[in-house]
Protein backbone atom coordinates (compact mmCIF):
# COMPACT_ATOMS: atom_id res chain seq x y z
CA UNK A 1 0.00 0.00 0.00
CA UNK A 2 2.58 2.40 1.07
CA UNK A 3 4.35 1.38 -2.48
CA UNK A 4 1.31 2.55 -3.95
CA UNK A 5 0.99 5.58 -2.83
CA UNK A 6 4.14 7.01 -3.25
CA UNK A 7 3.84 5.46 -7.04
CA UNK A 8 0.44 7.52 -7.41
CA UNK A 9 -0.01 10.47 -5.90
CA UNK A 10 -3.64 11.89 -4.43
CA UNK A 11 -4.77 14.55 -6.50
CA UNK A 12 -7.30 17.04 -4.71
CA UNK A 13 -9.61 19.27 -6.81
CA UNK A 14 -11.60 21.60 -5.42
CA UNK A 15 -14.01 24.85 -6.49
CA UNK A 16 -15.13 27.77 -4.33
CA UNK A 17 -17.62 30.11 -4.91
CA UNK A 18 -17.94 33.76 -3.61
CA UNK A 19 -14.14 33.94 -2.22
CA UNK A 20 -12.41 37.83 -2.62
CA UNK A 21 -15.52 38.46 -4.57
CA UNK A 22 -15.03 35.73 -7.29
CA UNK A 23 -14.37 32.07 -7.41
CA UNK A 24 -11.83 29.66 -6.33
CA UNK A 25 -10.21 26.35 -8.09
CA UNK A 26 -7.15 24.31 -6.25
CA UNK A 27 -5.49 21.35 -7.12
CA UNK A 28 -3.42 19.73 -4.60
CA UNK A 29 -0.99 16.80 -5.62
CA UNK A 30 -0.13 15.13 -1.98
CA UNK A 31 1.20 12.06 -0.95
CA UNK A 32 -2.26 11.13 1.03
CA UNK A 33 -5.83 12.85 1.01
CA UNK A 34 -5.16 13.97 4.75
CA UNK A 35 -2.07 16.16 3.77
CA UNK A 36 -4.00 17.51 0.72
CA UNK A 37 -6.74 18.44 3.33
CA UNK A 38 -4.50 20.03 5.54
CA UNK A 39 -2.94 21.93 2.90
CA UNK A 40 -5.86 23.20 1.43
CA UNK A 41 -7.27 24.39 5.04
CA UNK A 42 -3.96 26.10 5.62
CA UNK A 43 -4.47 28.03 2.51
CA UNK A 44 -7.99 28.63 2.71
CA UNK A 45 -6.98 30.64 5.94
CA UNK A 46 -4.17 32.29 4.32
CA UNK A 47 -6.79 34.11 1.96
CA UNK A 48 -9.19 34.36 4.46
CA UNK A 49 -6.17 36.58 6.77
CA UNK A 50 -5.15 38.35 3.78
CA UNK A 51 -8.40 39.54 2.73
CA UNK A 52 -9.08 40.71 6.45
CA UNK A 53 -6.24 43.02 5.75
CA UNK A 54 -6.24 43.87 2.03
CA UNK A 55 -9.80 44.22 1.35
CA UNK A 56 -11.16 47.24 -0.73
CA UNK A 57 -14.54 45.86 -0.83
CA UNK A 58 -14.89 46.05 3.34
CA UNK A 59 -14.55 48.98 5.67
CA UNK A 60 -12.87 46.91 8.44
CA UNK A 61 -10.18 46.24 6.46
CA UNK A 62 -6.42 46.83 7.92
CA UNK A 63 -6.35 48.67 4.35
CA UNK A 64 -9.31 50.47 4.21
CA UNK A 65 -8.92 51.52 8.16
CA UNK A 66 -5.08 52.94 6.67
CA UNK A 67 -7.29 54.38 3.90
CA UNK A 68 -9.17 57.15 6.01
CA UNK A 69 -5.75 58.56 7.25
CA UNK A 70 -3.83 60.78 5.91
CA UNK A 71 -0.18 62.26 6.26
CA UNK A 72 0.90 60.41 9.56
CA UNK A 73 3.03 57.41 9.23
CA UNK A 74 0.75 54.49 10.76
CA UNK A 75 1.95 51.71 12.10
CA UNK A 76 1.15 48.21 9.29
CA UNK A 77 0.96 45.13 8.84
CA UNK A 78 4.21 43.67 7.16
CA UNK A 79 1.76 42.26 4.17
CA UNK A 80 0.24 46.00 4.10
CA UNK A 81 3.55 47.05 3.51
CA UNK A 82 5.13 44.92 0.88
CA UNK A 83 1.33 45.62 -1.24
CA UNK A 84 1.43 49.34 -0.70
CA UNK A 85 5.46 49.16 -1.86
CA UNK A 86 4.83 46.94 -4.72
CA UNK A 87 2.04 49.48 -6.35
CA UNK A 88 4.37 52.37 -5.77
CA UNK A 89 7.59 50.31 -7.53
CA UNK A 90 5.23 49.24 -10.35
CA UNK A 91 3.68 53.05 -10.83
CA UNK A 92 7.22 54.22 -11.62
CA UNK A 93 8.56 51.14 -13.54
CA UNK A 94 5.45 51.37 -15.61
CA UNK A 95 5.79 55.27 -15.86
CA UNK A 96 2.19 55.58 -14.30
CA UNK A 97 0.38 52.69 -16.37
CA UNK A 98 -0.32 50.96 -13.17
CA UNK A 99 -1.65 53.25 -10.39
CA UNK A 100 -3.67 52.54 -7.61
CA UNK A 101 -4.78 56.03 -7.41
CA UNK A 102 -6.59 55.01 -10.83
CA UNK A 103 -9.54 54.31 -8.44
CA UNK A 104 -9.89 57.95 -8.04
CA UNK A 105 -10.28 58.43 -12.04
CA UNK A 106 -13.78 55.56 -11.85
CA UNK A 107 -14.82 57.45 -9.48
CA UNK A 108 -15.07 61.19 -11.33
CA UNK A 109 -15.65 59.35 -14.60
CA UNK A 110 -18.68 57.52 -13.06
CA UNK A 111 -19.93 60.82 -11.73
CA UNK A 112 -19.93 62.09 -15.34
CA UNK A 113 -18.12 65.55 -14.12
CA UNK A 114 -16.03 66.15 -16.68
CA UNK A 115 -14.30 68.72 -14.52
CA UNK A 116 -13.49 66.53 -11.69
CA UNK A 117 -12.04 63.91 -13.93
CA UNK A 118 -9.64 66.28 -15.22
CA UNK A 119 -9.15 67.54 -11.62
CA UNK A 120 -8.03 63.95 -10.83
CA UNK A 121 -5.75 63.44 -14.03
CA UNK A 122 -4.04 66.75 -13.40
CA UNK A 123 -3.02 65.65 -9.75
CA UNK A 124 -1.86 62.17 -10.82
CA UNK A 125 0.05 63.64 -13.30
CA UNK A 126 2.19 65.61 -11.40
CA UNK A 127 3.84 62.43 -10.37
CA UNK A 128 4.29 62.75 -6.69
CA UNK A 129 4.50 59.41 -4.24
CA UNK A 130 0.72 58.32 -3.49
CA UNK A 131 2.23 57.18 -0.27
CA UNK A 132 5.85 56.16 1.32
CA UNK A 133 6.88 52.77 3.06
CA UNK A 134 9.07 52.00 5.32
CA UNK A 135 9.10 48.50 6.02
CA UNK A 136 12.36 48.82 8.47
CA UNK A 137 10.16 50.37 10.95
CA UNK A 138 6.42 48.98 9.81
CA UNK A 139 4.89 52.08 9.15
CA UNK A 140 2.84 53.57 6.27
CA UNK A 141 1.89 57.42 5.41
CA UNK A 142 -0.45 58.02 3.41
CA UNK A 143 0.26 61.02 1.25
CA UNK A 144 -1.94 61.24 -1.52
CA UNK A 145 -6.37 62.52 -0.97
CA UNK A 146 -7.14 60.95 -4.03
CA UNK A 147 -9.30 57.27 -3.84
CA UNK A 148 -7.16 53.87 -4.30
CA UNK A 149 -7.54 51.03 -4.64
CA UNK A 150 -5.10 47.74 -4.02
CA UNK A 151 -7.37 44.89 -6.10
CA UNK A 152 -5.29 45.19 -9.29
CA UNK A 153 -2.22 43.48 -7.44
CA UNK A 154 -4.12 42.53 -3.92
CA UNK A 155 -5.43 39.41 -5.64
CA UNK A 156 -2.50 38.42 -7.05
CA UNK A 157 -0.74 38.64 -4.45
CA UNK A 158 -2.97 36.44 -1.98
CA UNK A 159 -3.24 33.98 -4.72
CA UNK A 160 0.69 33.70 -4.11
CA UNK A 161 0.85 33.61 -0.26
CA UNK A 162 -2.25 30.97 0.17
CA UNK A 163 -0.40 28.74 -2.28
CA UNK A 164 3.15 29.39 -1.17
CA UNK A 165 1.46 27.78 2.47
CA UNK A 166 -0.16 25.22 0.74
CA UNK A 167 3.13 24.17 -0.86
CA UNK A 168 5.22 24.60 2.33
CA UNK A 169 2.99 21.19 4.11
CA UNK A 170 5.31 18.17 4.26
CA UNK A 171 3.99 15.63 1.40
CA UNK A 172 2.68 18.32 -0.90
CA UNK A 173 3.97 18.01 -4.07
CA UNK A 174 2.46 20.92 -5.98
CA UNK A 175 -0.13 23.11 -5.53
CA UNK A 176 -1.82 24.96 -8.88
CA UNK A 177 -4.17 27.86 -7.15
CA UNK A 178 -6.89 29.87 -9.22
CA UNK A 179 -8.62 32.54 -7.78
CA UNK A 180 -10.75 34.16 -10.53
CA UNK A 181 -8.72 33.82 -13.41
CA UNK A 182 -5.13 34.69 -11.56
CA UNK A 183 -3.01 31.36 -11.47
CA UNK A 184 -0.35 30.47 -9.74
CA UNK A 185 1.71 27.11 -9.73
CA UNK A 186 4.11 25.76 -7.41
CA UNK A 187 5.94 22.61 -7.44
CA UNK A 188 6.96 19.58 -9.12
CA UNK A 189 6.06 19.29 -13.05
CA UNK A 190 4.55 21.09 -15.83
CA UNK A 191 0.91 22.37 -16.19
CA UNK A 192 -0.93 23.69 -18.60
CA UNK A 193 -3.26 26.54 -18.34
CA UNK A 194 -5.39 28.01 -20.75
CA UNK A 195 -6.54 31.77 -21.75
CA UNK A 196 -9.92 32.67 -21.77
CA UNK A 197 -11.50 33.75 -25.48
CA UNK A 198 -12.63 37.28 -24.87
CA UNK A 199 -14.51 37.36 -27.55
CA UNK A 200 -16.10 33.89 -26.50
CA UNK A 201 -15.36 33.12 -22.39
CA UNK A 202 -17.90 30.82 -21.97
CA UNK A 203 -16.95 28.10 -19.44
CA UNK A 204 -17.41 25.28 -21.63
CA UNK A 205 -15.67 26.80 -24.61
CA UNK A 206 -12.23 25.73 -25.59
CA UNK A 207 -9.62 28.02 -23.70
CA UNK A 208 -7.93 30.24 -26.62
CA UNK A 209 -4.40 29.33 -26.06
CA UNK A 210 -2.72 26.84 -24.10
CA UNK A 211 0.85 27.65 -22.15
CA UNK A 212 2.83 25.33 -20.10
CA UNK A 213 4.77 26.91 -16.73
CA UNK A 214 6.36 25.11 -13.63
CA UNK A 215 6.80 26.78 -10.76
CA UNK A 216 4.52 30.46 -12.31
CA UNK A 217 2.28 32.58 -12.41
CA UNK A 218 -0.65 33.43 -15.37
CA UNK A 219 -2.91 36.38 -14.92
CA UNK A 220 -5.46 37.78 -17.59
CA UNK A 221 -7.28 41.43 -17.44
CA UNK A 222 -9.98 42.25 -19.95
CA UNK A 223 -13.31 43.83 -19.84
CA UNK A 224 -15.57 41.04 -21.16
CA UNK A 225 -17.08 39.96 -17.49
CA UNK A 226 -17.44 43.66 -15.59
CA UNK A 227 -17.18 47.36 -16.36
CA UNK A 228 -19.15 50.18 -15.47
CA UNK A 229 -21.25 52.91 -16.64
CA UNK A 230 -20.02 56.27 -17.80
CA UNK A 231 -21.55 59.07 -19.79
CA UNK A 232 -24.38 56.22 -20.27
CA UNK A 233 -22.16 53.92 -21.99
CA UNK A 234 -21.08 50.45 -20.31
CA UNK A 235 -17.08 51.16 -20.22
CA UNK A 236 -14.38 49.14 -18.92
CA UNK A 237 -13.11 49.05 -15.61
CA UNK A 238 -9.75 49.28 -16.34
CA UNK A 239 -9.10 53.05 -17.06
CA UNK A 240 -5.59 54.46 -18.28
CA UNK A 241 -4.80 56.31 -15.28
CA UNK A 242 -2.70 59.01 -17.45
CA UNK A 243 -5.39 59.67 -19.85
CA UNK A 244 -8.80 58.66 -18.29
CA UNK A 245 -10.03 56.85 -21.25
CA UNK A 246 -11.53 53.40 -20.51
CA UNK A 247 -9.20 50.41 -22.17
CA UNK A 248 -10.80 50.15 -25.46
CA UNK A 249 -7.79 48.82 -27.34
CA UNK A 250 -6.81 45.50 -25.32
CA UNK A 251 -9.81 42.90 -25.11
CA UNK A 252 -7.53 40.41 -22.90
CA UNK A 253 -3.71 41.44 -21.46
CA UNK A 254 -2.41 37.92 -19.65
CA UNK A 255 1.35 37.57 -18.13
CA UNK A 256 3.29 34.98 -17.21
CA UNK A 257 5.29 35.70 -14.18
CA UNK A 258 7.10 34.26 -11.68
CA UNK A 259 4.89 35.57 -8.67
CA UNK A 260 1.06 36.39 -9.39
CA UNK A 261 1.15 39.43 -7.65
CA UNK A 262 3.54 40.64 -10.48
CA UNK A 263 1.51 39.00 -13.02
CA UNK A 264 -1.44 40.79 -12.03
CA UNK A 265 -0.23 44.36 -12.13
CA UNK A 266 1.20 43.72 -15.15
CA UNK A 267 -1.73 42.68 -16.65
CA UNK A 268 -3.31 45.53 -15.72
CA UNK A 269 -0.72 47.95 -17.09
CA UNK A 270 -0.50 46.03 -19.98
CA UNK A 271 -3.84 46.91 -20.79
CA UNK A 272 -3.74 50.22 -21.31
CA UNK A 273 -0.38 50.06 -22.65
CA UNK A 274 0.33 50.00 -26.79
CA UNK A 275 1.08 46.10 -27.45
CA UNK A 276 4.40 46.95 -28.76
CA UNK A 277 5.02 49.16 -25.42
CA UNK A 278 3.99 46.16 -22.86
CA UNK A 279 6.37 43.75 -25.31
CA UNK A 280 9.07 46.18 -24.58
CA UNK A 281 8.06 46.35 -21.38
CA UNK A 282 8.34 42.38 -20.24
CA UNK A 283 11.24 41.86 -22.03
CA UNK A 284 13.19 43.91 -19.67
CA UNK A 285 13.01 40.75 -18.03
CA UNK A 286 14.26 37.70 -18.64
CA UNK A 287 10.88 35.68 -17.13
CA UNK A 288 8.04 38.37 -18.11
CA UNK A 289 6.09 36.47 -20.92
CA UNK A 290 3.21 38.36 -22.10
CA UNK A 291 -0.14 38.37 -24.65
CA UNK A 292 -2.11 41.20 -25.99
CA UNK A 293 -5.59 40.54 -27.47
CA UNK A 294 -6.71 43.43 -29.62
CA UNK A 295 -10.11 44.36 -30.27
CA UNK A 296 -9.64 43.38 -33.59
CA UNK A 297 -8.67 40.03 -32.63
CA UNK A 298 -5.17 40.74 -33.47
CA UNK A 299 -2.56 38.59 -31.09
CA UNK A 300 0.69 39.76 -29.96
CA UNK A 301 2.87 37.64 -28.05
CA UNK A 302 6.60 37.93 -26.88
CA UNK A 303 9.34 35.38 -26.94
CA UNK A 304 8.95 34.91 -23.43
CA UNK A 305 5.29 33.95 -23.95
CA UNK A 306 5.31 31.95 -27.30
CA UNK A 307 8.20 29.50 -25.86
CA UNK A 308 5.37 28.48 -23.02
CA UNK A 309 2.38 28.16 -25.95
CA UNK A 310 1.27 25.17 -26.95
CA UNK A 311 -0.86 26.16 -29.69
CA UNK A 312 -0.35 29.83 -31.09
CA UNK A 313 -4.64 30.06 -31.77
CA UNK A 314 -7.20 27.76 -32.56
CA UNK B 1 -44.60 31.57 -35.27
CA UNK B 2 -42.77 30.39 -38.46
CA UNK B 3 -44.06 26.73 -39.47
CA UNK B 4 -40.64 25.04 -40.41
CA UNK B 5 -38.80 23.98 -37.35
CA UNK B 6 -41.31 23.92 -35.05
CA UNK B 7 -43.98 22.20 -36.67
CA UNK B 8 -40.75 18.81 -37.21
CA UNK B 9 -40.57 18.69 -33.15
CA UNK B 10 -44.20 18.60 -32.69
CA UNK B 11 -44.40 15.14 -34.38
CA UNK B 12 -44.92 12.46 -31.80
CA UNK B 13 -43.30 8.63 -32.29
CA UNK B 14 -46.18 5.70 -32.40
CA UNK B 15 -46.97 4.75 -28.98
CA UNK B 16 -48.18 1.41 -28.15
CA UNK B 17 -51.47 2.15 -28.62
CA UNK B 18 -51.31 4.00 -31.36
CA UNK B 19 -50.07 0.31 -32.81
CA UNK B 20 -53.27 -1.37 -30.85
CA UNK B 21 -55.78 0.82 -32.15
CA UNK B 22 -55.02 -0.14 -35.75
CA UNK B 23 -55.66 -3.75 -34.77
CA UNK B 24 -59.34 -5.00 -34.77
CA UNK B 25 -59.50 -7.02 -31.23
CA UNK B 26 -63.11 -7.93 -31.96
CA UNK B 27 -61.60 -10.94 -34.44
CA UNK B 28 -60.02 -13.90 -33.69
CA UNK B 29 -56.47 -13.93 -34.60
CA UNK B 30 -53.66 -16.11 -35.36
CA UNK B 31 -50.10 -15.83 -33.48
CA UNK B 32 -48.37 -14.98 -37.41
CA UNK B 33 -51.55 -13.11 -38.07
CA UNK B 34 -51.54 -10.58 -35.51
CA UNK B 35 -47.74 -9.84 -35.96
CA UNK B 36 -48.10 -9.35 -39.17
CA UNK B 37 -50.92 -6.60 -38.55
CA UNK B 38 -48.98 -5.26 -35.93
CA UNK B 39 -45.78 -4.96 -38.46
CA UNK B 40 -47.87 -3.41 -40.84
CA UNK B 41 -49.34 -0.84 -38.59
CA UNK B 42 -46.24 -0.09 -37.45
CA UNK B 43 -44.44 0.18 -40.90
CA UNK B 44 -47.80 2.59 -42.17
CA UNK B 45 -47.18 5.00 -38.80
CA UNK B 46 -43.55 5.51 -39.40
CA UNK B 47 -44.55 5.65 -43.15
CA UNK B 48 -46.78 8.68 -42.50
CA UNK B 49 -44.29 10.39 -39.65
CA UNK B 50 -41.62 10.63 -42.05
CA UNK B 51 -43.77 11.64 -44.54
CA UNK B 52 -45.71 14.46 -42.99
CA UNK B 53 -42.40 15.73 -41.33
CA UNK B 54 -41.23 18.29 -43.19
CA UNK B 55 -37.29 18.80 -43.95
CA UNK B 56 -35.96 20.83 -41.14
CA UNK B 57 -33.38 23.63 -41.57
CA UNK B 58 -30.18 22.86 -40.19
CA UNK B 59 -28.97 24.66 -37.40
CA UNK B 60 -28.16 28.35 -37.91
CA UNK B 61 -24.74 29.16 -37.51
CA UNK B 62 -25.02 32.34 -37.10
CA UNK B 63 -27.22 31.98 -33.89
CA UNK B 64 -26.04 30.31 -30.48
CA UNK B 65 -27.71 29.26 -27.32
CA UNK B 66 -26.40 30.44 -24.12
CA UNK B 67 -26.85 29.32 -20.66
CA UNK B 68 -26.10 31.58 -17.70
CA UNK B 69 -26.46 30.33 -14.22
CA UNK B 70 -25.76 32.09 -10.68
CA UNK B 71 -24.84 29.63 -7.92
CA UNK B 72 -27.16 30.30 -4.59
CA UNK B 73 -25.24 31.26 -1.62
CA UNK B 74 -27.27 30.74 1.57
CA UNK B 75 -25.48 33.21 3.97
CA UNK B 76 -22.86 34.72 1.62
CA UNK B 77 -19.44 33.58 1.90
CA UNK B 78 -17.43 30.68 0.80
CA UNK B 79 -19.13 27.86 -0.56
CA UNK B 80 -18.38 24.33 -2.25
CA UNK B 81 -20.24 24.81 -5.99
CA UNK B 82 -22.81 22.14 -6.30
CA UNK B 83 -22.44 19.43 -8.89
CA UNK B 84 -24.21 20.97 -12.38
CA UNK B 85 -25.17 19.20 -15.22
CA UNK B 86 -26.33 21.09 -18.47
CA UNK B 87 -27.58 19.46 -21.19
CA UNK B 88 -30.00 20.11 -24.16
CA UNK B 89 -33.02 17.44 -25.46
CA UNK B 90 -34.68 17.37 -28.46
CA UNK B 91 -38.38 17.90 -28.42
CA UNK B 92 -38.72 13.87 -27.75
CA UNK B 93 -36.89 13.97 -24.40
CA UNK B 94 -33.87 12.59 -25.83
CA UNK B 95 -30.38 13.97 -24.89
CA UNK B 96 -28.52 15.79 -27.37
CA UNK B 97 -25.75 17.57 -25.65
CA UNK B 98 -24.40 17.94 -22.72
CA UNK B 99 -22.52 21.68 -22.33
CA UNK B 100 -21.24 21.11 -18.61
CA UNK B 101 -20.71 18.86 -15.82
CA UNK B 102 -19.14 20.11 -13.20
CA UNK B 103 -18.34 17.61 -10.39
CA UNK B 104 -15.40 16.42 -7.67
CA UNK B 105 -12.78 14.79 -9.49
CA UNK B 106 -11.08 14.39 -6.22
CA UNK B 107 -8.64 11.51 -5.81
CA UNK B 108 -9.64 8.41 -8.42
CA UNK B 109 -12.37 10.58 -10.35
CA UNK B 110 -15.94 11.86 -10.71
CA UNK B 111 -17.68 10.41 -7.41
CA UNK B 112 -20.45 12.16 -7.25
CA UNK B 113 -22.15 11.82 -10.51
CA UNK B 114 -24.60 9.93 -9.09
CA UNK B 115 -25.94 12.80 -7.12
CA UNK B 116 -26.97 14.52 -10.67
CA UNK B 117 -29.49 11.55 -10.95
CA UNK B 118 -31.38 12.62 -14.30
CA UNK B 119 -28.43 12.99 -16.11
CA UNK B 120 -26.37 9.89 -14.91
CA UNK B 121 -29.99 8.09 -15.66
CA UNK B 122 -28.97 7.96 -19.23
CA UNK B 123 -25.75 5.97 -19.74
CA UNK B 124 -23.54 8.93 -20.63
CA UNK B 125 -19.61 8.81 -19.86
CA UNK B 126 -17.89 12.33 -18.51
CA UNK B 127 -14.56 12.40 -20.61
CA UNK B 128 -17.42 12.43 -23.41
CA UNK B 129 -19.10 15.44 -21.76
CA UNK B 130 -16.58 17.67 -20.86
CA UNK B 131 -14.01 16.84 -23.62
CA UNK B 132 -10.68 15.70 -22.71
CA UNK B 133 -9.24 17.49 -20.13
CA UNK B 134 -7.36 19.86 -22.06
CA UNK B 135 -6.06 22.03 -19.36
CA UNK B 136 -4.99 22.01 -15.63
CA UNK B 137 -6.92 25.53 -15.59
CA UNK B 138 -8.29 28.95 -16.98
CA UNK B 139 -6.82 32.10 -16.88
CA UNK B 140 -8.94 34.69 -17.84
CA UNK B 141 -10.74 38.31 -16.35
CA UNK B 142 -12.09 38.15 -12.89
CA UNK B 143 -15.13 35.92 -12.65
CA UNK B 144 -17.99 37.88 -11.34
CA UNK B 145 -18.89 35.41 -7.95
CA UNK B 146 -21.07 32.59 -8.97
CA UNK B 147 -21.62 33.17 -12.31
CA UNK B 148 -21.13 30.88 -15.16
CA UNK B 149 -21.99 30.46 -18.82
CA UNK B 150 -21.94 28.09 -21.42
CA UNK B 151 -23.10 28.05 -24.45
CA UNK B 152 -24.38 25.12 -27.42
CA UNK B 153 -23.35 26.03 -31.48
CA UNK B 154 -25.89 23.20 -32.15
CA UNK B 155 -23.95 20.20 -32.81
CA UNK B 156 -24.78 16.90 -30.74
CA UNK B 157 -22.60 14.68 -28.74
CA UNK B 158 -21.03 13.29 -31.74
CA UNK B 159 -20.58 16.90 -32.89
CA UNK B 160 -23.47 16.06 -35.57
CA UNK B 161 -25.41 18.98 -36.47
CA UNK B 162 -28.59 19.25 -35.28
CA UNK B 163 -31.67 20.60 -36.83
CA UNK B 164 -33.91 23.86 -36.15
CA UNK B 165 -36.53 23.12 -33.89
CA UNK B 166 -37.66 23.11 -30.33
CA UNK B 167 -35.09 22.17 -27.58
CA UNK B 168 -35.07 21.15 -24.09
CA UNK B 169 -32.37 22.94 -21.63
CA UNK B 170 -31.83 20.98 -18.33
CA UNK B 171 -29.59 22.43 -15.44
CA UNK B 172 -29.50 19.70 -12.71
CA UNK B 173 -27.88 20.89 -9.38
CA UNK B 174 -27.56 18.96 -6.51
CA UNK B 175 -25.07 19.09 -3.18
CA UNK B 176 -24.11 16.30 -0.70
CA UNK B 177 -26.02 16.64 1.99
CA UNK B 178 -27.54 19.75 0.33
CA UNK B 179 -30.59 19.36 -1.75
CA UNK B 180 -31.42 18.21 -5.57
CA UNK B 181 -32.44 20.36 -8.21
CA UNK B 182 -33.94 20.40 -11.79
CA UNK B 183 -35.04 23.66 -14.11
CA UNK B 184 -35.95 23.17 -17.56
CA UNK B 185 -36.35 25.71 -20.52
CA UNK B 186 -38.56 24.51 -23.66
CA UNK B 187 -37.25 27.36 -26.51
CA UNK B 188 -37.95 27.36 -30.35
CA UNK B 189 -34.60 27.57 -31.77
CA UNK B 190 -35.27 28.64 -35.50
CA UNK B 191 -34.53 31.81 -37.11
CA UNK B 192 -35.13 34.40 -34.28
CA UNK B 193 -33.60 35.30 -31.57
CA UNK B 194 -35.77 34.20 -27.99
CA UNK B 195 -34.62 34.88 -24.03
CA UNK B 196 -36.18 33.10 -21.36
CA UNK B 197 -35.33 33.56 -17.19
CA UNK B 198 -35.94 30.85 -14.92
CA UNK B 199 -36.66 31.19 -11.76
CA UNK B 200 -34.24 30.27 -9.55
CA UNK B 201 -34.11 27.85 -6.42
CA UNK B 202 -31.51 26.74 -3.36
CA UNK B 203 -29.01 25.82 -5.76
CA UNK B 204 -29.21 27.77 -8.71
CA UNK B 205 -30.20 31.44 -7.37
CA UNK B 206 -31.12 32.45 -11.46
CA UNK B 207 -30.67 31.31 -14.72
CA UNK B 208 -31.24 32.89 -18.20
CA UNK B 209 -31.19 30.65 -21.57
CA UNK B 210 -30.97 33.32 -24.38
CA UNK B 211 -30.62 32.20 -28.32
CA UNK B 212 -29.09 34.90 -30.06
CA UNK B 213 -27.29 35.91 -32.94
CA UNK B 214 -23.30 35.00 -32.03
CA UNK B 215 -21.10 38.21 -31.54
Amino acid sequence: MRLLRTRRPYVHSVHYDHVLGTSLDLRIVATTPSVAARAEALLLAEVDRLELILSGWSDSSEFARWQTTHAVDVAVSPELAEVLDMCESWRQRTVGSFDSAAQAVIQALATDDQIRVSDVLSTLARNEPRWVVDRANGTARRLTELAVSLDAIAKGFIVSSAARCARSVEGVRGVLLNIGGDVQHLGEGDVDVGVSDPFAPMDNAPPLVVVRIRNAAVATSGSYRRGFVANGHSVSHIVDPRSGIPSHRIASASVIAPDCATADALSTAFSVMAPHESVAFANSSPDIGCMLIEDDGTITTNASWSDRALRPRR
Amino acid sequence: MERSGVASAQVEFPTTNDIMSHIDSNQPLGRRDLLARMAGAVLAITGLAAFKRPAAPKWDDRFELAVDLEIATPGGGRYHRPYVAVWVEDATGKPVRTLSLWVNTSGKGPRYIRELRKWFAVDRDVEAANGPDLVATVSSATRLPGRYSVSWNGRDDRGGVVEQGSYRVVIEAAREHGTYQVMKQDMALVAKPVAADIAGNEEIARARVEYRLRK
